[in-house]
């Protein structure tokens, strides 16, 4: 069962429990993918801010439809998988699994028709049932290899 | 020496699909996904072959062809 509110509260606000922003972590970071946006609007706050070392950091909830919205054109079947999901306090730990086919325009390259698969791990911190800030890495590289565009393969000739 | 960061997964050479490089040996392509990938692949190739029509058919002989192929289909 979930426990809607923790006892220990936020400052100056409600805390929602782990358990609760769980379940806002888990739809965000599979239900934009699948076409409803709405979802960010109703869970991310204005003044969110997302940090991504492959792109400048998103701002807000349109911020968060402009990366997603910029995928799916390049990969509309995009789907995310989630693999483990942990919550500590404010904080929600996802480790999640992409997987989409290359369809579109992507920084430049040419649609290749190619499907990759990357993971990555996302760190949400929540504030009254919406997320104010998140940290993701995820394989970058991995994807530019799996596109061609960077050699999978190096010589480690020197 | 560390070696050069691998992908878990690689495309399909064939078929495009995303595909665990552990299980490569056993993997079947899908006609349609095939089908697919051979369409994006040749994407630039049918669009310069789509302005390749569209000139000729601006020739005089192009829009002969077009005329001739418009009145036979009518009878």
């Amino acid at each position: 069962m979930i426990e809607p509110f923790d006892r220990e509260g936020s400052e100056g606000g409600c805390s929602l429990s782990a358990d609760a922003n769980k379940e806002i972590v888990r739809r965000l970071t599979i239900e934009p993918w699948e076409g409803n946006l709405g979802v960010i609007d109703e869970y991310v706050a204005p003044e969110y801010v997302g940090h991504d070392p492959s792109t400048p950091d998103l701002q807000g909830p349109d911020g968060m439809k402009e990366f997603v919205t910029g995928y799916l054109a390049a990969f509309p079947d995009a789907r995310i998988t989630i693999d483990e999901i942990l919550a500590e306090g404010d904080l929600v730990t996802v480790r999640w699994s992409g997987r989409g086919t290359h369809q579109g325009d992507l920084m430049g390259i040419s649609p290749t028709g190619k499907q990759v698969t990357v993971s990555g791990i996302s760190i949400a911190r929540l504030t009254d049932g919406k997320v104010v800030e998140e940290w993701s890495n995820w394989d970058t590289l991995g994807m530019l290899q799996q596109l061609g565009v960077v050699p999978a393969m190096a010589s480690t000739q020197t | 020496m560390l070696p050069f960061p691998q992908p878990r997964y690689l495309p399909c050479t064939d078929c495009g699909a995303s595909v665990a490089r552990a299980e490569a040996e056993s993997h079947v392509c899908e006609p349609q996904r095939q089908l697919e990938f051979t369409v994006i692949q040749l994407g630039d190739e049918l669009a310069q072959f789509d302005d390749q029509l569209t000139a000729y058919l601006a020739t005089p002989r192009g829009r002969f062809e077009a005329w001739y192929a418009a009145s036979r289909r009518c009878g």
